[in-house]
């Protein structure tokens, strides 16, 4: 699951927002620029679109799993 | 003016969804028909999110040198029959062509003194599979580049609700939200492919991407099929693993609580190398004979080739690998609780050989297709190209002969307000604890892999609350209207796979019946249609043609 957006790294180029498959960042306004936030990291499906594309590098993406029931 | 109502996208041919089925379609479209406006419309991302794309994309390929009508049998084989013959015969003898014309238009095979390399996989006998050296994602992209360049109009972020039609049926398109905005859309076209993968149950991982496309068809009246099968494997819950099968063939094996090997006692021939489907079932008799938990040991594979498993050539796998031990110190070597695991139905719109659904206008590509119910590693993608270019070609030859079809504003109105009326006060992560209540019904091991008319009944039973609780729900946000309207297409979606499972009285594939264990070539060679009529299920059986591979003789009277 998507963990943290270190926002001092951020240039604001806005690519992990449409990027990301399961709508979890949003670009925002504050002040005169956009920086992105994490809206819902529940909905996150660890693909490691974000971290792998974003060009500062600054997406960390935990390889942790959601809780899903179990077939017993 | 329909401009009034919403935003307007006017297209010769639309296609809905942007993975293999998608891409190709939109390609074929455009190829068959210059001069005809082609739209894509997806969701997300055309290129970089979907199944597509964070998939291997090994893909099925039969070269001129290949037996064609071997490669034919092996897939209709492979499928017990389960399988439109025609239609894979096409998909298959297009696949050669279509891997040239991708190489052409950039991608990277791996090939040696010439000749492409490939390999054979699980399941399939003769007929081989090969990857893009960048996987899927290299894979769309590229395809992607050449939509661009051909002059395709790609449109994202547009979460389709609806299917248009008129008054005679006739399907004019589609109708959906802008994904961030909610501003509502047209998206009028003479031919509609449907291409937006199956409903899956976010099982885990980017498999939790989910296609709504073949409830959008069977709510506008298209017959399905399929949906008594499915996609069954092991899996735990702890990590993502794709590399099963070669850890196998390094040595690694499953076994019980006991720390005994169990494969063997259940496929005698193939032990831990049977189809993911048949270690599905034998974990399930394995639990049943009180032996649980079971466990898939690792730490059979050599220290030498552990290495391997740490590097993937598909990007989001790769940094999966390495940030399981760095940052959840998880050691994928050692032994892993497993499960076996419900992954995807096989529920798709059926077609003719042409990837024409049942209803005039609609076409359908990719996995929301039903070319066949099982399609083993590589017969994805290769179903999902070879689909994509027949439906492209077949709603192009429609788009050229009729004429713009009539959208009422009426209609278009209504469903907008249908959508504005899923809006409302809502408490945010109502429809998530819904999804919960269906994933528990849906995952049980005693439904969605051993079936009895009983159990099956009682389950449709219990999705009627859930469905209750899903129509008085309301959204607060765009976001949570596109996970409701998921999560009402995955309710629906069950709801057919629990009426299908009790219509097929046999075994037969994923499709497992305590009741009817053994699979009945003669009475049940047959697709299992299902067709909304007056707000219910009618269900219908067919006969499966046979023009190329022969049934079984077991199954002559
Ligand atoms: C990790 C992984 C590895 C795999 N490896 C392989 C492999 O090596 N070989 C193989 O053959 N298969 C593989 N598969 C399976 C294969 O990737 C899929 O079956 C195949 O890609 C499906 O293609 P598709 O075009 O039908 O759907 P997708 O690629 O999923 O595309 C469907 C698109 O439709 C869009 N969409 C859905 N609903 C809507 C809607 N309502 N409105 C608008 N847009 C919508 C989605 O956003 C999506 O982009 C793998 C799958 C995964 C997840
Ligand atoms: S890992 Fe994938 S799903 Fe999660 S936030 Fe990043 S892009 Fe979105
Ligand atoms: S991709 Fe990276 S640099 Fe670009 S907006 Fe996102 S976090 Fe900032």
């Amino acid at each position: 699951m998507i963990v943290d957006i270190e926002l001092d790294k951020c240039t604001s180029c806005g690519l992990c927002d449409p990027i990301c498959p399961a709508d979890v960042i949003h670009m925002e306004r504050n002040g005169d620029r956009e920086f992105p936030a994490i809206k819902y990291p529940e909905h996150c499906v660890t693909c490691f679109n974000c971290e792998i594309f974003c060009p500062t590098q600054c997406i960390d993406v935990h390889p942790i799993v959601r809780r899903r029931p179990l077939p017993w | 003016m329909l401009e009034k109502i919403g935003r307007l996208i006017d297209s010769d041919v639309l296609v809905v969804g942007g993975g293999a089925g998608g891409l190709w379609a939109a390609l074929s479209a455009k190829r068959h028909f210059p001069e005809g406006r082609i739209t894509l419309v997806d969701a997300h991302m055309v290129g970089r999110t979907g199944h597509t794309a964070f998939s291997n994309a090994w893909m099925v390929m039969v070269s001129p040198e290949d037996d064609l009508d071997a490669c034919v049998r092996d897939i209709v084989e492979g499928n017990e029959w389960i399988a439109e013959q025609e239609l894979i015969r096409e998909v298959l003898s297009l696949s050669y062509g279509q891997v040239l014309d991708l190489e052409r238009m950039g991608l990277r095979f791996a090939r040696e003194g010439g000749q492409f390399v490939r390999r054979p996989t699980r399941g399939l006998r003769v007929t081989k599979v090969l990857k893009p050296v960048g996987g899927g994602l290299e894979f769309c992209w590229v395809l992607r580049k050449a939509l661009e360049s051909e002059g395709i109009r790609i449109v994202e972020r547009i979460f389709v609700t609806d299917l248009l039609q008129d008054d005679h049926g006739w399907i004019a398109g589609a109708a959906g939200i802008d994904g961030r905005s909610g501003e509502f859309c047209v998206l009028r076209a003479k031919a509609t492919v449907l291409a937006t993968n199956s409903v899956t149950f976010r099982a885990g991982f980017v498999r939790d991407l989910t296609g709504t496309g073949p409830v959008l068809a069977y709510r506008a009246g298209a017959a399905i099929t399929n949906a008594e099968f499915g996609y069954l494997r092991p899996a735990t819950p702890k990590f993502y693993f794709e590399g099963i099968t070669f850890a196998i063939q390094d040595g690694a094996k499953f076994v019980n609580a006991a720390g005994e090997p169990f494969m063997e006692k259940y496929e005698p021939d193939w032990a831990d190398q049977a189809d993911v489907q048949l270690i599905s079932k034998a974990m399930v008799m394995e639990k049943r004979a009180g032996k649980a938990p079971l466990y898939l040991d690792m730490s059979l594979v050599p220290e030498e080739k552990r290495e391997d498993y740490l590097h993937s050539t598909v990007a989001w796998m790769d940094y999966f690998y390495k940030k399981l031990g760095e940052r959840a110190r998880i050691d994928m070597f050692g032994r892993t609780e497993y499960y076996p695991f419900y992954q995807m139905t096989k529920m798709a719109i059926k077609t003719d050989s042409g990837c024409r659904a049942s209803l005039p206008g609609l076409f359908a590509a990719g996995l929301a297709q039903a070319s066949c119910a099982t399609h083993f590693a590589g017969f994805h993608i290769g179903a999902c190209n070879g689909t994509g270019w027949i439906a492209g070609r077949s709603a192009a030859a429609l788009a050229r002969e009729v004429q713009a079809p009539a959208v009422s504003e009426a209609g278009a109105a209504s469903l907008k307000d249908k959508i504005r009326r899923g809006f409302g006060e809502g408490h945010d992560r109502a429809e998530d604890e819904l999804l919960f209540e269906l994933q528990k019904l849906i995952f049980r091991y005693d439904l969605s892999i051993l079936k009895t008319e009983e159990r099956l009944s009682e389950a449709v039973g219990a999705l009627a609350g859930i469905e209750e609780k899903l129509a008085a729900t309301k959204a607060g946000h765009t976001h949570g209207f596109v996970r409701l309207r998921e999560t009402e297409a995955m309710v629906e979606a069950a709801k057919l796979i629990f009426i299908a499972s009790r219509a097929r009285q046999e075994s037969r594939l994923s499709h497992i019946r305590e009741d009817f264990p053994k699979r009945d070539d003669r009475n049940w060679l047959r697709w299992v249609l299902l067709r909304r009529r007056g707000g219910e299920a009618e269900v219908s059986t067919e006969p499966i043609a046979t023009p190329l591979v022969p049934p079984p003789r077991e199954a002559s009277p």
